[in-house]
């Protein structure tokens, strides 16, 4: 299997792994960009995408998931994420407590179906599906 | 070191480049702000998604739309 190869998008003076990534909630979706973090258990977005998906995402499990800069509140929802044709049901947090402006893709989803290598001196990020 | 080794071995058959790809120089300046983009170009820009949504929906159905992070938010993501 011939890995998907995603060049680093260069934020400022850095370069980040940030991979497209859709949502889809019922007959809805967004495209969006997300960080791809590998020291995260769950992805998190920006509540905006779920208005936008018109999902009430406060319906979801609260969560208080915790960082290095302490907790925030967010909400469990399961949704559709496909990454280049890789369609991903998982659950997601939405919280607009999240005021950091990357969306993160966590690991719970995204790591079943890649095995992802992050080449940093080469600033790709590979990701090989797994079958 | 085995996932570096097999990168090594392959020969990457497609690569995807992202249309996000598009110059920083363009991007900065809209930190802090949505935007939308399609083909490498930001289409619209707002305080909110929604409305950066519907700004470009006249442009463009299905455009991609994320926040641009502001200069301190660069500096260090955990």
């Amino acid at each position: 299997m011939h890995p998907i190869k995603i060049e680093y998008q260069r934020i400022g003076n850095r370069f980040f792994p940030i991979v497209d990534v859709e949502i889809f909630y019922k007959d809805r979706s967004v495209i969006t960009k997300a960080y791809v973090d590998s020291g995260a258990t769950y992805s998190i977005f920006n509540s905006d995408l779920a208005d936008i998906l018109e999902l009430d995402y406060k319906k979801g499990r609260k969560l208080y998931p915790i960082g290095i800069g302490g907790h925030i509140c967010a909400y469990a929802n399961k949704v559709r994420l496909k990454i280049q044709d890789v369609n991903i049901r998982c659950n997601v947090l939405f919280s607009d407590e999240f005021v950091v402006r990357f969306n993160l893709l966590g690991r719970v989803g995204m790591f079943d179906k890649f095995r992802v290598c992050f080449d940093d001196k080469e600033r790709v990020l590979y990701l090989y599906k797994k079958s | 070191m085995g996932i570096c080794k097999e990168i090594g071995e392959y020969i990457l058959i497609y690569e995807i480049k992202l249309i996000m790809n598009m110059e920083w120089n363009e991007l900065k300046k809209y930190r802090g702000l949505w935007v939308a983009v399609y083909k490498g170009k930001v289409i619209a820009s707002g305080k909110s998604g929604k409305e950066t949504l519907q700004k470009a929906k006249k442009i463009y159905k299905k455009p991609i739309i994320f926040q641009v992070p502001r200069r301190e938010e660069e500096v260090c993501i955990l």
